[in-house]
């Protein structure tokens, strides 16, 4: 005799993508504010910086900032205490690839070099996912080998920056017309997101970033999400890095390191909550776009680049402030909306 | 056959804690065996220099990691040691009164980081790197870049090769080294402050409900971090007399990398400063080796952090979530 | 009925052939598991009929939990076999279990906080990017079970944060049962429902098992038991010592199972006890609660705690007595009022957690996991902790002064001396009370606050530790003691308070300390209520 079987009514099976979750940008909102003022403030400091004729060239510089800052996101919303150390690295790998290897081997039309490049980075961020989400290692300590790994392998491959990349890469840094064309990219990948998110792959994602013991025992895939998470940063991050070569016009494997610790902030200061389960790549772009608009105002302010470095720390931190503010803020009203919940059960009861 | 599974998965823990301890001598074996003149008592003393810097380093880093953070700014620390004590030794100041105003800097940054990671109660990774980077470009602002300075004699000989403890032909900072392991595990192990670092790491709730000042012991524990971070960067302004920011910068993954592969958990609670050295005994007879067989940089960096991860692989995994519920 | 809805396909009873492949639901057989030295299992069985409410009981430590969670997918067992409707299986993960229609709800209750009730309920049932069913299904079946279980006006978009635990353990609840199941297993599902809310889910429960379907619960609870099992199985030391029917059902052979027949005739539980009547006690107040006032606009409390008296608090969940006992302990400040100590001569007001302990007052909570113990430290460390400094010179901890000492609290104890070095997370459930309580002790407090020190802790450990604090309060130490059981607060207390709705509304002892008292004041009905049948 066997087990029943589990049969459901099941009217029709809905199409895999149809939720909307009105109110999930909501922990955005004072990033994306503060980079709105940002530019506003930029914009006084240096009146071209709105200009038309200026957009494609300022989008071009900036998209490296808010692509990287959306790949972190993925790792961190998994929760666990995940990151991934390795993504600045990666994008520099990306353009000494390209530049190196991909263009001289013929990969170079734009319908062979994107998917190639997507899946490079996507195997790379599953690697690390595998080795945090399978093997078990701490995040830091994974990201952490690889981040060495790839800052290794680029210069081994690229000891000083050269090399050419494809025509229409490079194109991406001007415009279609009066559209800026890095806004291509952008919205590609914002559409991803978008499509991600209709599908249960949010709740999924959430559920493990935000207590993956309730995730595991509802019968979620822990491990296969959380790895899951990682090779789509992997391949935001070859976004990030396309968008880098499309700016450098050559291949650099010194330029990317330092963007690890922009995505880090970049996350911080997006609304993101570092130890999972709340956030989205809104607030990784939000805090990129920060990130890229401070420097920019510094820079044009004259301040030098050592007190970039400090100016990033001091900011930094008073994101850090906001966000465990904003949460502290949510307890006491807990308490207050908790005893409103137990009258209204035992009203229902 | 199954009883022999299920007795290897029983023994399991104690076999993997023990691979740490394994890999020293292995390690040196392996060492004498591919590059000449390795067990030279001069390539012993150059190892056991490089060990005791790391190591002196590492203590910071052991404790943070202990009550449940990491230290991100060992390197922005280490960096405005050796630039200010350079400097303004070079402009005339007493010695010993720079060296006390670095460490006490150090310990400042520290304080900093600790109070700040209590209050905003966020991950200390991302903490200690903003006050690394502020630091760093603090220090570069300060002197405008212009990193010029002298230190004195002896210090360049207590950090030397060929330098000589009184009698004893070992140089003095590895001596300084021996000591302070000493009185690191004494700290550890039989004073109730180090009791309470490891409770505080172990259940911070708990810690705090057995009257624990846990603002008190980050603040502490992370002070400390950085006054030996201090110490270091002191300790490489003899090493390459030269005034420096970026000279701590290997050390940002190098004290992390040598306490978890000395076999501590990030998780906290657990492990400890004996662990370390033998983690930093590790990494740097790792490190000589790749550069005694003749692998570039490049090379070595990618091969290390391939080692790192297929070490960890073998101790450092973390429990399994089925083990959590 | 909405949980009838998804039954999955199970043949009627009425074809059964009386064999043992037919009738049994699941059969586990000789399972065993060790946690690296430790066995939590090592030869349990388990048989439970198709239309049964089997109960697994057995003290803290005998593998309870493990077992449930071999069977739902969480572990794997060493060896041994469990038969599935004669099939034999072995889950990789929950997901399987659940595909194969047992659904469990587990002892800690895990939620998503950020998530919405709905998607904390039907959490798991998708696939990687596939939904399992419309968000329209989704909500209507949750309605229909939320329903049943009498919460009808849920908020399912809220998110799980804005919830107490009590409502997040019935998220939990709903979670499985809105899954198609033939199994249901609930691992002590009930431990933060109030009476209310217990009585609705057991009845939910029955009805739902007459049928085909089985269901498991753990409790420690005899009531419970008495109250829907048909059979029951009782583990021992990881082991299964043996299985009852509901005619062999009683709290003696219970009993006798659980403990190998030691202090058969002592052990009571769950009923009303023999009560140790004191002589004369001096009425002196050691803590005064003045004006205490726990809820904004809320009523004011005043009361005392007598010295050497061992003061019960009582009440339904969320009523008010843990957050006056955590405000007497200083966790939390009160709304307003004070509590003041006798000291000195005098009385001096407490002022936040430190100034408590101070002033003589130790806290021992109520999640001796969470908030108690250092599970990675040594059984001595947890001990002496907040008293290291005492035993410090020149900043090196004395040991052998501390550790005479402290043998004087532990041997009271009955704690192995030779287990002082061993991690405190190895040691059973028992006996990491026992430190917890011994750390407290050795802090030679004026008054002990004890937020329900005994749940969870097998019966043999509790009898001992009631004559410990017994003999804590014969020697002129106050007892302030929370309890959720009935036949604790009977067996040890002098006086009862009962707190319903953020206030005191009935202070019993003597002859009005009864079991039905208790529950008539927990649930708002004031002693002298003429409608009373005391």
């Amino acid at each position: 005799m066997t087990a029943p079987s589990a049969i459901r009514a099941k009217p029709r099976r809905r199409r895999l993508i149809s939720r909307v979750h009105v109110g999930s940008t909501s922990y955005a909102w004072a990033s994306i504010g503060a980079a709105v003022a940002l530019y506003v403030a930029n914009v006084g400091f240096q009146p071209s910086f709105a200009s038309p004729g200026n957009w494609a060239s300022i989008l071009a510089v900036t998209a490296p900032f808010l692509l990287i800052g959306m790949a972190q996101a993925l790792p961190v919303l998994a929760g666990n205490g995940g990151l991934d150390l390795s993504l600045g690295p990666l994008m520099g790998f990306v353009t000494v690839l390209i530049a190196i290897e991909l263009v001289p081997a013929g990969i170079s039309a734009p319908e062979l070099l994107i998917p190639v490049v997507l899946a490079i980075g996507f195997g790379a961020g599953m690697v690390n996912g595998f080795l945090v989400a399978f093997v078990r290692l701490p995040a830091i300590i994974a990201t952490l080998g690889a981040y060495l790994f790839y800052t290794g392998f680029g210069l081994y491959l690229l000891p000083s920056p050269s090399g050419n990349v494809p025509g229409w890469l490079m194109h991406l840094s001007r415009s279609y017309g009066p559209i800026p064309a890095m806004l291509v990219p952008l919205f590609a990948v914002a559409v991803f997101w978008l499509l991600l998110t209709r599908t249960a792959y949010r709740r999924n994602l959430l559920a493990v970033g935000g207590d993956d013991r309730a995730a595991y025992t509802a019968g979620a895939n822990v491990a296969l999400i959380r790895c899951s998470a990682y090779a789509f940063g992997g391949m935001l991050a070859a976004v990030a890095g396309l968008a880098l070569a499309a700016t450098l016009g050559s291949g650099d494997s010194t330029v990317g390191p330092p963007y690890t610790i922009t995505s880090i902030a970049a996350v911080a200061l997006g609304g993101i909550s570092l130890s999972g389960g709340r956030g989205g790549l809104l607030g990784g772009a939000a805090g990129g776009a920060i990130i890229f608009l401070i420097q920019n105002l510094l820079t044009v302010a004259n301040v030098s680049v050592f007190e970039l470095d400090i100016a990033n720390g001091i900011m930094l931190i008073l994101a850090l402030a906001l966000n465990s503010f904003v949460l502290a803020r949510r307890r006491t009203g807990l308490a207050k909306l908790e005893l409103a919940g137990r009258q209204r059960l035992q009203e229902a009861a | 056959m199954t009883e022999i599974v299920e007795f290897a998965r029983r023994k399991q823990a104690l076999v993997i804690g023990f691979v740490p301890y394994a890999l020293v001598p292995i390690l040196y074996v392996i060492g004498i065996s591919s590059i000449d003149g390795y067990s030279s008592k001069s390539s012993l003393k150059s190892l056991l220099l490089l060990s005791s810097m790391l190591g002196i380093a590492c203590v910071g880093q052991t404790l943070v990691v202990i009550i449940g953070g990491i230290d991100l700014s060992i390197p922005g620390v280490i960096g405005m040691a050796d630039v200010v004590l350079t400097q303004q030794y070079g402009k005339g100041w007493p010695f010993w009164v720079c060296v006390l105003m670095v460490i006490g800097l150090g310990a400042l940054v520290g304080a900093v980081n600790g109070y700040l990671s209590r209050l905003l109660a966020v991950y200390p990774l991302v903490i200690t790197l903003a006050t690394g980077s502020i630091v760093f470009g603090g220090v570069l602002a300060w002197t405008h870049a212009q990193m010029t300075g002298t230190v004195p004699d002896y210090l360049m000989h207590a950090v030397s090769v060929v330098g000589r403890t009184g009698p004893i032909g070992i140089p003095p900072v590895v001596i300084a080294w021996a000591v302070i392991a000493v009185l690191v595990l004494v700290f550890q192990r039989r004073t109730a402050i180090g009791r309470r670092l490891y409770a505080s790491g172990d259940n911070p709730a708990a810690a705090r409900l057995a009257h624990v000042n846990l603002t008190g012991v980050w603040i502490l524990t992370f002070a400390l971090s950085g006054a030996f971070a201090a110490m270091t960067g002191i300790l490489f302004a003899g090493f390459s007399s030269a005034s420096d920011a970026t000279v701590g910068n290997p050390y940002l993954f190098q004290t992390i990398s040598a306490v978890v592969i000395g076999g501590t958990s990030l998780l906290g609670g657990r492990g400890g400063y004996g662990r370390t050295i033998v983690g930093v005994l590790i990494l740097t007879q790792l490190t000589t080796l790749l550069i005694g067989v003749g692998i570039s940089d490049n090379m070595q960096e990618m091969l290390l952090g391939v080692l790192i991860v297929f070490l960890l692989a073998i101790y450092g995994r973390e429990p399994a979530l089925q083990t959590r519920i | 009925m909405a949980i009838a809805a998804s039954t999955p396909e199970v043949p009627v009873k009425s074809e059964r052939v009386t064999s043992d492949r037919e009738v049994l639901a699941l059969q586990a057989r000789g399972v065993r598991r060790y946690f690296g030295e430790t066995a939590a299992l090592e030869s349990a069985s388990l048989a439970v009929r198709r239309g049964e409410v089997h109960a697994l009981l057995g003290e803290n430590g005998s593998g309870k939990s493990t077992l449930i969670k071999v069977l739902s997918g969480v572990l794997r067992s060493d060896s041994g076999e469990v038969l599935y409707y004669g099939d034999r299986v072995a889950f990789r993960s929950p997901r399987a279990a659940q595909r194969a229609g047992i659904v469990t709800v587990y002892q800690e209750t895990l939620v998503v906080e950020e998530l919405s009730v709905l998607d904390n309920v039907f959490l798991g049932t998708d696939g990687f990017f596939r939904h399992e069913d419309t968000r329209e299904a989704e909500q209507s079946r949750a309605v229909a079970v939320l329903g049943e279980l009498g919460f009808g006006t849920f908020d399912l978009e809220r998110p799980l944060w804005t919830f107490s635990l009590a409502q997040r353990q019935i998220v939990t609840i709903v979670r499985a049962l809105v899954r198609p199941w033939t199994l249901l297993i609930l691992d002590e599902s009930t431990s933060a429902l109030d009476q209310e809310d217990r009585d609705r889910l057991f009845d939910v429960v029955r009805a739902a098992a007459t049928g085909d379907r089985s269901v498991i619960f753990t409790t420690h609870r005899m009531d419970e038991v008495e109250q829907i099992a048909d059979a029951a199985t009782v583990l021992r030391a990881g082991s299964t010592a043996g299985s009852l029917t509901r005619s062999e059902l009683s709290r003696q052979h219970v009993l006798d199972l659980m403990s190998n027949g030691q202090h058969a005739a002592e052990l009571v539980l769950g009923s009303s006890p023999v009560r140790q009547h004191r002589t004369a006690v001096p009425a002196t107040d050691v803590l005064r609660a003045e004006a205490v006032v726990l809820v904004p606009e809320g009523p004011s409390i005043s009361l005392s705690v007598h010295a050497g008296e061992i003061l019960g608090l009582a009440g339904l969940e969320g009523q008010g007595q843990t957050r006056f006992l955590e405000c007497a302990a200083g966790v939390n400040p009160p709304v307003s009022g004070s509590f003041s100590i006798a000291r000195n001569g005098g009385f001096e007001r407490v002022s936040g957690y430190r100034d408590a302990y101070r002033k003589g007052i130790a806290y021992v909570p109520r999640d001796r996991k969470r908030e108690g113990l250092f599970l990675a430290q040594s059984v001595l460390d947890n001990l002496a902790l907040p008293n290291f400094g005492r035993f410090s010179r020149a900043g090196l901890i004395q040991r052998r002064r501390l550790l005479k000492w402290l043998h004087t609290y532990t041997d009271e104890l009955k704690l192995d001396r030779r287990r002082f070095r061993g991690q405190v997370g190895s040691l059973s459930g028992g006996n990491q009370q026992k430190v917890l309580l011994g750390r407290w002790m050795a802090s030679q407090p004026a008054l002990l606050i004890l937020n329900d020190p005994l749940r969870g802790v097998d019966a043999v450990t509790k009898q001992e530790l009631y004559e410990v604090l017994r003999a804590l309060a014969a020697d002129g130490l106050s007892l302030l003691f929370l309890s959720t059981e009935m036949a604790e607060l009977l067996t040890l207390c002098e006086r009862v308070v009962v707190f319903h709705d953020s206030s005191v509304i009935a202070v019993l002892q003597d002859e009005t300390l009864t079991e039905a008292r208790i529950i008539d004041s927990m649930f708002g009905r004031k002693p002298d209520d003429p409608s009373d049948a005391a």
